[in-house]
Parts: C-alpha cells; structure tokens; sequence
C-alpha cells in the first residue's frame, strides 16, 4: 500500500513539472514583461540622465544639454566666471560695501563685541579668550618714533551658574607681565532664596565699580584703543606724572554691589549701592575705610529705535592722604540703530562728566574731567568714532586733553582692526599717536545686557 | 550726610510699595517673534496677554535690546521662544537681568518651541567659526511649515498647562482646533503652491529651507557664501554662472537685508528679487500665521509664472 502511495505522489509531480513545462504563456504574465522592459528602459534613461548631471556637477556647474562636450562646457563657465569675478571685484571696491557679518546686538563698542553663539554647554562654564594686540607710533608728530608693540593682552572668561540661585564670571588678563584678575563676581541671581524683595540683585567679589556707564565695559570692547584721559589719570596706576599716564584705567574695587530694579512703564530705573575697597589715585582703602558708591541708572526708551541712559554717581571715601574724598558723576549714552537697516546703520553718543572734591592738609582741591565720543556705522563692516576728553590729575598738579579718531573694521563678529590717531595734550606737551589694534575672539563670550 | 541716606531710603520703601503686585489677571506671555505671538493667542486664548519683542522687520542678529524688552521679562509668566541658538546673541543676558527665574533656561515658564521639530541642516562633524556663523543645532527658520506650527503649538499648549494647570482642558481643545487649521491650511497651500514643486530660487540667507522641503522647491545657492559671511566677487561670479546654467529666475532677500548684490546679481541673470518677509505682520495682510504663509506663496507663484 505504501509502495503504491509513494508511485501515485511520483507521477502527480511529474506530471505538474511536465504541464508547467509546456503551457504557453497567459496574456497577464505577458502583460507583465512587456511593463517590466518599458520600466528598465526608463530607468536605463534616467541613469543616463543622472550621469550628465553629477559629470555636470563635478565640473561645478549645471547639467550639460546631451550631446554638449563636459569639458567645453567647464571652459566656457571657467571663462564667464573669471570675467564675472574681475567685474564684481571693481563693483564691490567702487563704493564702501555693506558686508554680511551679523553684528552684535548692541553696538559694539559699547556693549561692545559680542560673542554669542550657541555653544553654551551645560556643565562646563562659557569659556572665552579674547586678544588684545596693540602697536603705537609716538612723537610730536605721528610716526617720529615708533613705540614698538606697546601692549597685547590676552582676556580669559569663565562664565556659568554655580547653582540655581548664582552665578560666577571670572575674567583674567595674561600679558607679558603675567596674569591678573580683572573681574571676578559671585552674583546672586535669585535673591528671594535669601528672603529678600524680587528685583534685588547682589554681586560679590572683584567688580568694576558701579560709576559711569564706559567703566562697565572691559578695556578690549571699548569703542578706542585707550580709555578717556579721566579714567587714565583718576582709576590708572597710583603714580602718574605728566610723562607717564598709563594707556587704560578701570575703577574696580573688591567688594559688594547690591542692586535694585524698577520697572517704570516701559522703561527702567537702577539704584545701586557698593562697598569697596579699592586702590586708585582718587580712594586708597589701606586708611581702612572702604569707598562708598552710589549709582541711580535710568533708562528711556524714546521709540523702537532710540534710547537714552542717564546716569548720577556719587562716590566718597578716603585718598591716599587719609583725608575724606568725593566723587560725583553724571552719564548720558544716546542710540539708534534703525529697525530695517540695523546691520548697516546705528550711532552711539556717550559723554559722562566728574568732578572730585580731594582733601589735603591745605584745603579741598576740586579736580574735573570729561569726555565726550561718538560711533556711527558706516556699513556693515565699518564704523568711525570721534572723541573729545579733558582731565585735571586728582591733585590738580597737570591737566591735558585729547582728540582721537578712530575707523574700526570688523569682518566677522569675532575678529576687528582699529587704527585710531590721537593728539594729546598733557601738562603742556603735545603727543601725536597713531594706534594699530587688533583684537581676535575664540569661544564663548557672554554679550552685554545692556 | 546722615539726612540724605534717611530719603534715600524713604524713596526706595516707597518705590518698593509702588510695584507691589496687584488682584488676578491674565497670564503674561512674551513671545521672541510675532509667529510665536500668533500661536500663543490660539492656544491661550483669552487666558492670555502676549507681547512679541522682535519687530517683523528686525535682524534676528541684530536686535538692539531695549529697555521694555527687560520690563517685559521680569513681568513674564511664560517666555515662549524659538530656540536653537536663534535668539543666543540678545535673549539670555536680557533673561538674566530681568531677574524673573520663572522664565530662565529650564524654568516652569521658560517655553522652547522647537522641541520635537525635525531638523534639517544639522551640521555634520566638528564645528568650528570657519564654517561662519553657523547654527549647530540646525537651521532655526523652522516656523514656515504648518506641520512644524503643530508641534510648536503642542510645545505652547504643555507650557501653558504647566503654569495654568486649572485650564488645561480649554489649551488641548485650542491645541485640537489649531491642529486641524493647520491641516485646512497644509491642503491648501499645497495646492496653491503647487507650481512651485521643481522651481529653483537662490536666497540671500537659510531662511526659506523648510518652506522650500514643504513645498517642493529647491534652494540651489545662497547670496551668502556661508552663514553671515559676506559676499565675495569669486562667490557672486560662481553664483551667477551656475544661475544662468540652471536657469534660476527668482532671488529672495528678507527685508532687513541690503538690496545692492541682489540687484548685481539679478542684473547679470536676468533673474527677479522677491522681497519676502517671513515674519507675522511684516507686511501688510499677513497679521496671522495663515495669511503670512499665503502671502509668501502667493509671491513665490507669481514670481515663478511672470518670469515663464
């Protein structure tokens, strides 16, 4: 029986192998070939078609007609391209051109260059590194002498919330002397955790000094290669003389900033009060007492393109002497920047006035200085400044004046050159000075509020 | 001397009692952009108070933050913003100094509208300056395609949830009904955009990629060699060759950008600047979303159609 079964399964195979083998094909399956071919035949086409194109792609251009020669073709666009460029490069040099760096939020020389970008890691704090190349020429008349490169100096920044309620920036200055704290802020960021009004702010540690609008602002961002004649002679290093001012001076103290916010409308009022000890011509903090400052900041927002900064300082505290000393300053900081044109157009004025009352064994002696400068944007890449200033030393022993001009090219937001000329006047000599600087930036740098 | 710190703090107790908080109200919102403005007010409905701090017609680069602009902060229940490194150079120092930790990065009311959008352009590889400005999370003009507004309205409506719990069922019926807006809005601006599909344009800026994914149409070159990097002769020279071999007949530029290399390029192609803004309420009729995007459709097609 099983024999039998297994010679039935036998020849039903067979017998379908044999009936597959000789049956003609159906129209369907027909149909299905002649579909098949014409696909192949389009897609034949279709790789002849990608091929004249990535042959045109590779030649740099677009996709040649059939039957164009590749190499013809790249000729002939090399020749177009080389005329096009020659004609374009005279075109773009005919008039100051208006370039595609995207320029800071605010202007930058007084928020100054901003370096933002999305890399703000986490964990790890904003690190930056900003230098700071400077070459003079000096001499009663530019280029008699040749300063040499009198200064460069590179800026570190670590800036990152220590917690959910602070956060800590730290700035260091490396030059050939060595390095040098220059900023160094523990600010709390959410003072209600110390059970203190909304709005407060505190800042612990070495701060710039809560005076002035331009003292906020670190020497490498400031819109002239030097500081104002004031700054210089007032917050410089303690020993100056009429043949020595030092190029920068910063008022920093170590200390404690607080503070306070208010919301006027659509504008804002600032007061601060700050404690410091700080060492300058004007206060020296080893009589023991430290100098107190006191800043009401209000800014007006005149339209959507306009404001204005006003500022009243007020400092006292003790000099070097022992005696009781004072400080009262007024700021004014004008911009614009259009809404449609603010990558090619904005202007920034910004004068701020002080005087001081010194004490001496002889009396109060009343020092004053000023400065007065502007920035405005002549394209997209380019701005000219002008400053005036004037300043008495603290002692009232010299006084001098300057005017420097200044073009600043930035091609990117993280590179700028300035050449800046200035004539300065000081206890009756004249100085010609013409200014290279260079400043280049890698990292993350914070930009300035406002 | 003593007299003169006794009003001083008179002045500041009196300045305190004067911003003392006052009965219930709407939610203050403060959007960056005035897309972000529109869908907030869909979601929040009337819930919500929203303000926008960038004008249409600003650089996203170059805004020059006022002092409103930190008023508007410090009050903010909800911050919603477009995220991606778009607003980096101007928003977080303007966060901080508003002093309103609700509204700081990872706060309850701290809103980024561009979790969960399928990005395009993420750069490849090590990132460095010399690739220009790039954006390294990917190109941030993602607001010009009605699907990724759904997911911007989803990232609105879970804020909203977060900090106004009670009316949570009132946001998910705004979120539902602008979601299917959006479908209407996708079906027919599919249609009206459809003899756009194969167009090649060239743009000043990265602005119109997803536009241009949506829609079907291709950018093949930008004015710009890289991300805010200016252009150069050489660039503009290969830039026109290969606009004349392909045949590109449109140029768009966004308001806030200069027209003199648009206009060379265009006078060397015979191609057509399109002024275009992508913004809510840069123009006239495109104060909501839906008629922004008709608009610039609308444009895109009859630029295309009169230069055939």
């Amino acid at each position: 029986m099983a024999r039998w079964s297994v010679w039935a399964v036998c020849f039903l195979l067979a017998a379908s192998v044999w009936g597959q083998g000789n049956s003609e094909p159906t129209n369907s399956q027909e149909n299905e070939l002649q579909r098949l071919r014409e696909r192949v035949a389009a897609l034949e086409k279709l790789v002849q078609v990608l091929q004249a194109e990535l042959a045109a792609l590779k030649n740099n251009g677009a996709a040649p007609p059939l039957g164009t020669h590749p190499v013809a073709i790249k000729q002939q666009a090399d020749e177009e391209k080389q005329k096009l460029e020659e004609e374009l490069k005279r075109e773009l040099e005919q008039q100051p051109i208006s370039s595609t760096v995207s320029r800071p939020s605010s202007p930058p020389s007084y928020g100054a260059v901003v370096f933002g970008g999305g890399l703000w890691q986490a964990l790890n704090p904003d690190t930056s590194v900003i230098a700071n190349f400077r070459t003079a020429f000096r001499g009663k008349r530019p280029f008699a002498s040749f300063a040499g490169s009198e200064f460069s100096e590179a800026e570190l920044a670590f800036q990152a919330a220590t917690d959910p309620f602070s956060r800590l920036d730290t700035f260091v200055a490396v030059g050939p002397d060595g390095a040098e704290v220059e900023e160094a802020t523990l600010s709390v960021l959410d003072p209600t955790f110390l059970r203190l009004p909304r709005n407060l702010q505190i800042r612990l540690g070495l701060l710039r000094a809560p005076f002035g609008q331009l003292n906020n602002i670190h020497p490498p961002e400031q819109p002239f290669v030097d500081t104002p004649l004031v700054h210089r002679l007032w917050f410089g290093q303690e020993e100056i003389s009429p043949e020595q001012i030092p190029t920068e001076g910063s008022f920093v103290g170590t200390g404690l900033s607080l503070n306070w916010m208010v919301p006027m409308g659509k504008h804002l009022t600032w007061l601060t009060v700050a404690p410091l000890n700080t060492h300058n011509s004007v206060f020296d903090a080893d009589t023991g007492r430290p100098a107190w400052l006191f800043r009401l900041r209000h800014m007006h927002e005149l339209s959507l393109t306009q404001s204005l900064n006003l500022g009243l300082n007020y400092a006292f505290g003790r000099n070097d002497l022992g005696k009781d000393t004072k400080l009262f300053g007024v700021d004014v900081t004008y911009r614009w920047r259009p809404l449609k044109e603010g990558l090619y157009r904005s202007l920034v004025w910004q004068t701020e006035a002080y005087w001081g009352w010194r004490g001496t064994d002889n009396g109060d002696v009343k020092p004053k200085g000023w400065f007065t400068m502007v920035e405005y944007q002549l394209s997209r890449t380019l701005f000219l400044g002008a400053r005036y200033d004037f300043a008495q030393a603290p002692d009232k022993s010299f006084s001098g004046r300057g005017f420097s001009l200044a073009i600043t090219l930035f091609p990117s937001e993280f590179g700028r050159y300035r050449l800046q000329w200035s004539r300065l006047k000081i206890g009756g000599r004249t100085v010609h000075e013409v200014w290279l600087q260079t400043t280049f930036s890698i990292g993350v740098h914070r930009p300035h509020p406002l | 001397m003593k007299r003169m710190l006794v009003w001083l703090i008179v002045a500041l107790v009196a300045l305190m009692l004067a911003i003392a908080p006052g009965a219930a109200r709407k939610l203050r919102v403060v959007a960056t952009t005035n897309d972000l403005k529109w869908a907030v007010e869909q979601i929040g409905g009337k819930n919500v108070e929203v303000v926008a701090l960038m004008h249409p017609l600003q650089n996203p680069h170059t805004v020059q933050p006022r002092p409103s602009f930190i008023v508007q902060l410090n009050r903010a229940d909800l911050l919603v913003r477009i995220g991606l490194d778009y607003e980096e150079t101007w928003l977080p120092p303007l966060v901080e100094e508003s002093r309103n930790p609700k509204i700081r990065r990872g706060g309850v009311g701290d809103v980024d509208a561009s979790i969960g959008i399928p990005l395009l352009e993420i750069p490849q590889g090590r990132v460095t300056r010399e690739q220009g400005e790039v954006h390294i999370f990917g190109n941030p003009h993602y607001w010009l395609d009605p699907e990724n507004m759904k997911i911007i309205a989803r990232n609105i409506a879970n804020g909203l949830r977060r900090i106004d719990p009670a009316n949570a069922d009132e946001y998910e019926r705004n979120l539902k009904r602008l979601e299917r807006l959006m479908d209407d809005l996708l079906d027919e601006t599919l249609k009206l955009a459809a003899p756009l599909r194969g167009e090649k344009f060239v743009a000043y800026h990265t602005t119109w990629s997803y536009l241009a994914n949506r829609y079907g149409f291709r950018i093949i070159g930008y004015l710009e060699p890289k991300p805010g990097i200016p252009p150069s002769a050489s660039h503009l020279a290969d830039l026109i060759v290969r606009m004349r071999q392909e045949k590109v007949k449109v140029i768009l530029k966004e308001p806030f950008y200069e027209n003199r290399i648009p206009n060379m390029v265009a006078q060397r192609t015979g191609a057509k600047v399109v002024e275009i803004c992508p913004t809510v309420g840069g123009e006239p009729d495109t104060e909501t979303y839906p008629k922004l995007l008709r608009r610039i459709l609308t444009k895109l097609v009859n630029a295309v159609q009169s230069e055939k």
